[in-house]
């Protein structure tokens, strides 16, 4: 396989990966808005995500922040100054979380989710801390050409997967099933015993 | 106790865990149950006052004592201060316990007179009483008759309060046979809120109760 063919099955792989990790919401049930797997259930599956887990000073100006560049997904929203959370709200909710008396919005602030950007109540604030997940790089085999013409693997320039080296496994698992190779230990078995019995 | 910490025992009472950063159930409203809650023990001490000693009082640990407020002339002869809280509704006005006026020397007068509302009316007819003087008071105003200049002294009120609402630092004014009903108060309510069903679906209907 070309190291390019495979720099693509593998950044591809490792979206999936990344998307089955926040929580897929295609796992959702009715009224029970959580995947099997997601971010948060336990400290083990933050941990995987870990290697994508970023820190960014937003400036906010008249109430907007645009998303950092590699912004996939939030951990958490805090004021800068004291760390006290900034909470998330969903569109039909903003009326009532703005005009609450009891966790008055400058006390309190909120914020949501535009197209570009966070969205933040009161519009007086001015910066946010954004812990989030961010896209995982893509991984690059640079090469230099030899004399024979074969490539020979140059780390200059290259770019190494920032995952665990168990998670590396299991997105080469699903690289290989994107391939169609199975690793499905009885159509090993199967194929094993057809060479015995047929030939390769 | 402080405010705060009694917040952090009933929130992690109802969430089973520390609340995280978008617990719906937020330090804030639980103050304002609290609120509620004084008032609810502050009553039952009252009638287990009369259960135990056949004497209706409230027991001293309810009481704060606010200083140096301010009187304002309201018309001739009447006087007016801001109480700096709502009266607990006990008996006729038991609520306020002590009222006391204070020179620029922090020289006192003898406590105040407390008129009820009904008597409000008929004391214009009575003789003033030597030496003392009348005072009523209708939501968090309180009203003082006299003749005298009292918008040149300061009062001191002793009333029912539960330590300052507005500061979640603020140490309870509740003894600690009477905070476990406070919690179990606030619990019922807020645990009422926590299982009601949420309008997951964001689609201009109220659906929440129909899930």
């Amino acid at each position: 396989m070309p190291s390019e063919e495979f720099e693509l099955m593998f950044n591809t792989s490792q979206l999936e990966y990344l998307n089955y990790l926040l929580g897929g919401f295609q796992q959702y049930a009715p009224n029970h808005p959580q995947a099997r797997v997601e971010i948060g259930s336990t400290e083990q599956l933050r941990q995987r995500l870990m290697p994508l887990h970023k820190y960014a000073t937003l400036s906010i100006s008249s109430g907007v922040a645009n998303y950092p560049n590699d912004f996939q997904q939030v951990d958490s929203m805090e004021r800068t100054s004291t760390l006290s959370p900034i909470r998330y709200v969903q569109q039909h909710y903003l009326g009532a979380y703005y005009n609450s008396v009891i966790d008055e919005v400058d006390d309190n602030p909120i914020y949501l989710i535009t197209s570009t950007g966070f969205r933040f109540y009161p519009t007086s604030l001015t910066s946010a801390r954004l812990a989030y997940f961010g896209t995982p790089p893509d991984i690059f085999w640079n090469f230099t050409v030899d004399g024979n013409g074969r490539r020979v693997y140059n780390p200059v320039g290259s770019i190494d997967p920032v995952w665990y080296d168990t998670d590396i496994m299991d997105i080469v698992a699903r690289m290989l099933l994107k391939i169609g190779v199975s690793l499905q230990a009885a159509d090993i078995q199967r194929y094993a015993n057809e060479i015995k019995t047929q030939g390769q | 106790m402080t405010r705060r910490a009694l917040i952090e025992r009933i929130r992690r009472l109802i969430y089973g865990e520390q609340p995280q950063d978008n617990a719906s159930i937020t330090p804030n409203l639980v103050n304002q149950w609290i609120n509620d809650a004084i008032g609810v023990v502050v009553k039952n001490n009252w009638y287990e006052s009369i259960k135990l000693d056949g004497v209706a009082y409230i027991n001293n640990s309810f009481y704060s004592t606010f200083s140096d407020i301010t009187i304002t002339s309201n018309g001739i002869n009447l006087y007016s201060l801001t109480l700096p809280t709502l009266p607990i509704g006990i008996g006729k006005n038991e609520g306020v316990a002590a009222v006391e006026l204070y020179d620029a020397n922090g020289v006192s007068s003898f406590p105040l007179i407390p008129l009820s509302i009904n008597q409000v009316g008929y004391s214009r007819s009575l003789m003033p009483i030597p030496n003392k003087i009348l005072y009523w008071y209708e939501n968090t105003t309180m009203y003082i008759k006299s003749t005298l200049p009292l918008n040149l002294f300061t009062a001191n009120i002793r009333m029912i309060s539960g330590s300052n609402s507005t500061s979640l630092d603020s140490e309870l004014n509740v003894p600690a046979d009477y905070v476990p009903q406070i919690i179990e108060y606030v619990t019922k309510y807020l645990m009422t809120e926590r299982a009601t069903p949420q309008d997951l679906s964001n689609d201009g209907r109220d659906n929440s109760v129909k899930q």
